[in-house]
């Protein structure tokens, strides 16, 4: 009864993951006990190392190993530049843009006060920390432009004028390689509004 | 079973999978549910810049069970565009609506006065006041609708001048004026909201009170997180 109640075990666990219903937390268990034990080890230890070692930086809150993240110690990057991002998944893809070599802010999240999440559970005590005690110059929001993100940019916004310092939204508009025939309204209204003189 | 181009609103969206959508809508035919919208997220998607609240929609769903499919999502006119205070609204709107209406009821006529309090959030106006009569005709739909002009054990009459308790379970009471107990209204607040017509900012706090009391015994303990974001210490600094 000991071992069922380890795979039982085990299934409920993996179902913590987001995603997972029964069926493939059973699929996910089976494939690890019976085909790839080697990878279940792999992943216990690295689950466990993660969970020991991660941290949010005391900066800009991102998932980091070390105190203060790689960003936020470098001294290459231009400190009078934040930008606002929800998540450190935001945070990798501008990173991988390689456009942008200011500063960053992660919130952890968005509002959305139908999933229960309001201003408390964000990092927003810590970004205000962050723009009473640096010098920043400008704030760009680059939350996303969900219904959620929006809110989000606007309470960010609300929240930096006291500082003084410009601020920014990225742009709405045109993907690359859009093309108009097949933008949706939304898209469309959004371009015409923020057109700019070429 | 398949349904077309019904007319409704996305209260909400979910991330679900890599890359779907479930999406809980409030149609006027078929009152709340929640269906899959399948590829969603995608970028070549050609519902993700649709799928958005406070936008009026026409939706195709189908499949039998618990959670239906969408087939297409549709513009009903114009892109709606919500913001700011109007936007707070919106979604205090759609918590209330998620957490007060019972999947697969429909109901109509309170979609409708939905549908006319989205379009006029969009603009400056007094959109609290709008939220009381949705509220008010809200409690109506679900059968709980406010007796706000007699006395629910006297059966007389609402006085101007008289106080009173509105109590969830069995309506208004006459009381004694105190005004260290706040849960007390003035009879002339009750005739405002009963003949929705609002006269002055003391009513409009007392029919605020009032109605959060009626709202929040109806939730059960529940909280509407919405109303957080109505507050905002960093303003004005």
């Amino acid at each position: 009864m000991v071992n069922a109640h380890a795979i039982d075990a085990l299934k409920q666990a993996l179902r913590k993951l987001p995603g997972v219903g029964p069926k493939t937390a059973q699929r996910m268990a089976f494939h690890l006990l019976e085909r790839d034990r080697e990878g279940a080890v792999e992943i216990a230890a690295a689950i466990n190392r993660a969970v020991d070692s991660v941290v949010h930086c005391r900066r800009c809150n991102t998932l980091s190993e070390k105190e203060l993240c790689d960003i936020c110690s470098s001294v290459k990057r231009e400190a009078e530049i934040l930008c606002v991002v929800e998540t450190p998944a935001d945070l990798e893809a501008i990173e991988q843009a390689g456009v942008f070599r200011g500063m960053y802010f992660v919130l952890m999240g968005h509002l959305s006060p139908l999933d229960g999440i309001g201003p408390d559970d964000l990092g927003f005590d810590r970004l205000r920390r962050v723009l009473e005690t640096e010098s920043i110059e400008e704030v760009i929001i680059a939350t996303n432009l969900t219904t959620e993100g929006e809110v989000t940019s606007e309470y960010i916004r609300e929240l930096t004028e006291s500082a003084g310092c410009r601020i920014t939204r990225l742009a709405r508009g045109l993907p690359m390689g859009g093309e108009l025939e097949y933008m949706d309204p939304g898209t469309l209204t959004q371009a015409f509004e923020d057109r700019r003189t070429v | 079973m398949r349904i077309q181009q019904q007319a409704g609103f996305v209260l909400h969206t979910r991330p679900f999978r890599e890359t779907s959508l479930l999406v809980e809508v409030f149609t006027r035919e078929h009152g709340r549910l929640a269906m899959l919208a399948k590829g969603a997220r995608r970028i070549k998607s050609n519902i993700r810049g649709i799928l958005l609240p406070f936008q009026p929609l026409l939706l195709s769903w189908s499949g039998k069970g618990e959670l239906p499919v969408a087939t297409s999502a549709e513009l009903f006119g114009r892109f709606l565009r919500l913001q700011g205070h109007g936007r707070l609204c919106g979604f205090y709107l759609n918590e209330l609506v998620v957490r007060l209406l019972h999947r697969y009821d429909a109901h109509q006529s309170l979609f409708d006065h939905y549908q006319r309090v989205i379009y006029k959030l969009e603009q400056p106006a007094d959109h609290e006041w709008m939220l009381r009569l949705f509220e008010k005709h809200m409690l109506k739909e679900l059968g709980y609708a406010l007796v706000l002009d007699q006395e629910a054990d006297t059966g007389e009459r609402v006085r101007p001048e008289s106080s009173y308790h509105y109590e969830p379970q069995q309506g208004v009471l006459r009381t004694e004026p105190d005004s260290s107990d706040n849960t007390i209204v003035k009879g002339a607040t009750l005739i405002a909201l009963a003949e929705e017509k609002l006269t002055d900012d003391y009513c409009r706090q007392e029919v605020k009170r009032l109605m959060r009391s009626v709202i929040g015994y109806h939730l059960g303990g529940r909280v509407l997180h919405s109303r957080k974001l109505f507050h905002r210490p960093y303003k004005g600094e």
